[in-house]
């Protein structure tokens, strides 16, 4: 195990941690306000940010750098819907397919021709019916397991290469 | 108008892009990086050329992204080869509503554009035909398309160059991000995540 790398890792994953505090403060206070928000300027901005933080680390890691952006990517993702989840009091695996194109992947697993329009599904959901409510926390699960295992893939191919 | 069959020059041409790059890309393998980036240039310029001829050499024939139960009864092209729904009969969901722009593969000489495509005189379009439209490689302009193809490419052969100081993670990113990319566009192409 080569753990020369271990502690350019910690920083960006300190960093990453800090950012995601920051753009689920920004995210939430825009819910509150009942603003709109852009979320693929958003997510422009944030893979430009994270990417450029870890082009730093190219010149002490290496290629291994490039493993980093696996690791800032699934990782903000998951980090970020956990806070802004925790924020706004939901439980902790709410998920919207009808947000952006990246969580409604997390449906496709199930069969959600049942649960069209997403409007019916998110009035369901907030109703408290049982079946609407497993079937977004399902997808919510998937979605935190399928991002903590890329990132421990990841952070496991940068310590033991 | 008829309706087209499989477009072999297509195929062809396509195949040939495989090859030229694989190729490409095996043979930096054994040479200095230098050479690498000469053959990487080479595969840009393949690459851009390659894009003019699909551009031209398409089927004459108009292709829409319809899909059953859209309601679609004709389209209407207009000079940016977009085209716009008239007709009634829309179902829900997705449906297109009237007026509405879709996208379409309409592989006409600007001159030879019919105004009018009526009902049955156009189809949905293959996913071939979808990732081989004029204006990119679904909805990824082909500009941007072979820019990200470009970079990957520089990566790869520069990750092979480098395999034992960690260049199979710069490799291995290829096959993982071109299958994310061609997964992200067949969904695109079903209209459905997934």
């Amino acid at each position: 195990m080569d753990m020369t790398t271990a502690p350019y890792i910690a920083v960006f994953l300190l960093f990453v941690a800090l950012y995601v505090l920051a753009e689920a403060r920004r995210d939430y206070n825009k819910i509150q306000a009942g603003k709109e928000i852009d979320h693929l300027e958003r997510w422009v901005v944030r893979a430009g940010v994270v990417t450029l933080v870890a082009a730093v680390f190219v010149l002490p890691m290496r290629w291994k750098a490039l493993l980093l952006l696996p690791i800032g990517a699934f990782g903000f993702s998951a980090a970020f819907r956990w806070c802004l989840n925790r924020m706004r009091g939901k439980h902790w695996a709410y998920i919207a397919p009808w947000s952006s194109l990246y969580d409604r992947f997390f449906f496709g697993l199930s069969n959600w021709d049942w649960a069209w329009p997403w409007s019916w599904l998110e009035y369901k959901y907030h109703e408290g019916s049982v079946g609407h409510v497993d079937f977004i926390h399902r997808a919510g699960r998937r979605a935190y397991l399928t991002e903590i295992t890329i990132v421990v893939l990841a952070i496991a191919a940068i310590l033991l290469t | 108008m008829k309706i087209s069959g499989m477009d072999t020059k297509r195929i062809l041409i396509g195949a040939g892009l495989v090859l030229a790059s694989v190729s490409s890309l095996m043979l930096s393998a054994f040479t200095d990086i230098y050479v690498a980036w000469k053959v990487l240039i080479a595969l840009g310029v393949i690459i851009v050329s390659t894009a003019y001829l699909v551009k031209w050499t398409g089927s004459p024939y108009g292709f829409a992204n319809i899909h059953p139960g859209d309601g679609i009864i004709d389209l209407r092209t207009d000079a940016r080869r977009r085209g716009i729904v008239v007709g009634r009969n829309f179902t829900d969901p997705p449906g297109n509503a009237q007026g509405e722009l879709v996208s379409v593969t309409a592989r006409f000489w600007s001159d030879q554009m019919p105004e009018v495509i009526n009902v049955g005189e156009f189809r949905r379009e293959t996913f071939i035909e979808y990732m081989t439209r004029p204006t990119g490689f679904g909805k990824t302009h082909w500009a941007l398309f072979f820019l990200i193809q470009l970079v990957l490419g520089i990566g790869m052969a520069y990750g092979i160059q480098t395999w034992n100081e960690g260049g199979w993670i710069g490799v291995t990113a290829w096959p993982i991000v071109n299958g994310v990319i061609l997964l992200g566009t067949y969904m695109n192409y079903t209209r459905r995540w997934i």
